[in-house]
């Protein structure tokens, strides 16, 4: 591939030094991330990097509310108490002992879209790069659960990380997801993503796996699960993360009891290639890009394109949790032309043409439209 | 035209990595919403002390904004906001619930500073890229 020409000023050998020092440490060193934010953590995925079944860790998308800890594998305990009739602490080496499970699944942000919706609102403004297909491995959460024995009053489990925020009035990343959930046989105590381990990033040593599930409840460098009769009572689980029930109009500002925490994803799909501006020749262009969806398996993605509906193919075999690539070939004619996705679950769900309005921006799935000029 | 000079503002970490040069390509990013990133498009970067100097006319809204906003977070959770005055007002209220030091008439001063810089109506600009991170 031709690179452009650089100048070379003392300043970019010096950014050029300080970023070879970077990609040392990079687990995959030619990956590249969007930047939202270097503090915290916020990077999504450019498009293209997306289009494959399984998401290597130089295009995972990272979150985060606060500052990336530091966690000693040694050190690092999950300790399982509250409501337990036998408080448990766990080492990695203890988690290591423990029949291991693996479970492909889609991890998106809960406000992967964000920055699409009109009118707009606060918080990280992610486009649609904000989600990835990866392996995680590591021990039921039932199994630890089991071990610590719930009362019979246990309702929920409220997870802790050791992310912290600076000020003390801020409130702490804290989630709460029903028992049931926690005791489904496919939530996990994930040590290792993509078969490696967990990297600081995507929250060594440990992190909550809750497949099909919206990636708030995914909680990085876990540290702590308390069992309890009623959710937290603290800002993340109690004010945020939460989807009006049901949706008002696009601004209008939604009454606190009818803001119902999330679960599942919903069905969606994006174009990984060709991008948005992108030039195409006339002719046939192949149109690739990922779908997945919530409780019901994708049934099929259709491409539109100039009025048409085409059948894309679905790639490999379906996984209860992970995405589908799928691949179309468009006639495309000189001009521009919008290229559209949609994608239906089994369920019959599907995409609107228009996202669902929210006051914070979650769980956008409208239509992707990718516009391409095509000349020869 | 300050706008089409915010247009070329992205936000750079403390630790600046400068990026090749390369064109902005402003008709892709315009009001249809925050378009994914083509292989044609790069950004140019620039310093946080830069958007500092761009942003709000008032060097009071600057000095806020280093002084108590970047104890938490980077500009950059800033410079990508597009909101009107009253959302404004709502964030930086919570900002300041959550512990950020404000005077009386800070909050104001700023999110009025803010709502002028950074209305709705102004295009995104999209995200630099970087190496992955381990």
């Amino acid at each position: 591939m031709l690179r452009p020409v650089i100048p070379l000023s003392r300043r970019h050998l010096l950014g050029a030094a300080a970023g070879s020092l970077m990609l040392g440490r990079a687990a995959h060193a030619d990956g590249q991330l969007l930047e939202l934010s270097s503090r915290p953590e916020n990077y999504e995925a450019p498009l293209e990097a997306l289009g494959t079944r399984i998401t290597p860790l130089s295009a995972f998308y990272i979150r985060s509310h606060f500052a990336r800890p530091t966690v000693d594998p040694a050190a690092w305990r999950l300790t399982l108490d509250g409501l337990a009739g036998r408080p448990r602490t766990f080492s990695l080496a203890d988690l290591a002992r423990y029949p291991q499970t693996t479970v492909e699944a889609v991890l998106q942000c809960a406000g992967n879209g964000r920055a699409l919706f009109r009118p707009r609102m606060p918080g990280v403004q992610w486009t649609r790069g904000a989600m990835g297909n990866a392996t995680w491995t590591g021990v039921r959460l039932k199994v630890l659960l089991a071990e610590s024995k719930p009362a019979s009053a246990a309702r929920f489990v409220t997870l802790r990380g050791a992310d912290a925020p600076l000020l003390p009035a801020t409130p702490a990343f804290v989630r709460s997801i029903p028992l049931d959930r926690a005791l489904h046989e496919d939530t996990l105590i994930a040590t290792h993503m993509n078969g490696a381990p967990l990297t600081p990033s995507h929250g060594a040593p440990a992190r909550v796996v809750v497949p099909g599930w919206v990636g708030d409840d995914w909680v990085k460098w876990i540290t702590r699960i308390t069992l309890g009769a009623e959710e937290d009572p603290s800002f993340f689980t109690a004010t945020a993360y939460r989807f009006p029930s049901p949706p008002g109009a696009p601004g209008e500002a939604i009454p606190p009891a009818r803001m119902k925490p999330m679960s599942w994803m919903n069905t969606k799909s994006v174009i990984t290639s060709p991008a948005h501006g992108a030039v195409v020749r006339p002719g046939k262009v192949e149109v690739v890009g990922v779908a997945f969806s919530g409780p019901a398996a994708i049934a099929r993605v259709e491409v539109l394109s100039a009025g048409e509906a085409i059948e894309a193919a679905l790639e490999g075999q379906p996984t209860r949790y992970g995405w589908r690539v799928f691949r179309a070939a468009v006639p495309v004619e000189a001009g521009r032309v919008a290229i559209g996705a949609r994608a239906t679950d089994g369920a019959g769900g599907t995409q609107p043409d228009e996202p669902v309005w929210n006051p914070s921006g979650y769980l956008h799935n409208a239509v992707h439209r990718v516009e391409l000029e095509v000349r020869a | 035209m300050r706008w089409a000079t915010a247009l070329l503002i992205v936000i750079a970490s403390a630790c600046t990595r400068p990026d090749p040069a390369a064109r902005l390509d402003a008709g892709t990013h315009a009001r249809s919403g925050a378009a994914t990133s083509t292989a044609a498009i790069a950004v140019r970067t620039t310093t946080a002390a830069d958007m500092l100097a761009l942003l709000p006319q008032s060097g009071d809204a600057q000095r806020i904004l280093a002084e108590r906003c970047l104890l938490c977070h980077g500009l950059e959770h800033v410079a990508q906001q597009r909101l009107p005055l009253a959302k404004w007002t709502a964030v930086i209220d919570k900002m300041a619930r959550w512990g950020t030091p404000l005077a009386a008439g800070e909050a104001e001063l700023l999110a009025r500073a803010l709502a002028e810089a950074l209305p709705p109506e102004l295009p995104d600009v999209p995200p630099r890229r970087v190496p992955t991170r381990p």
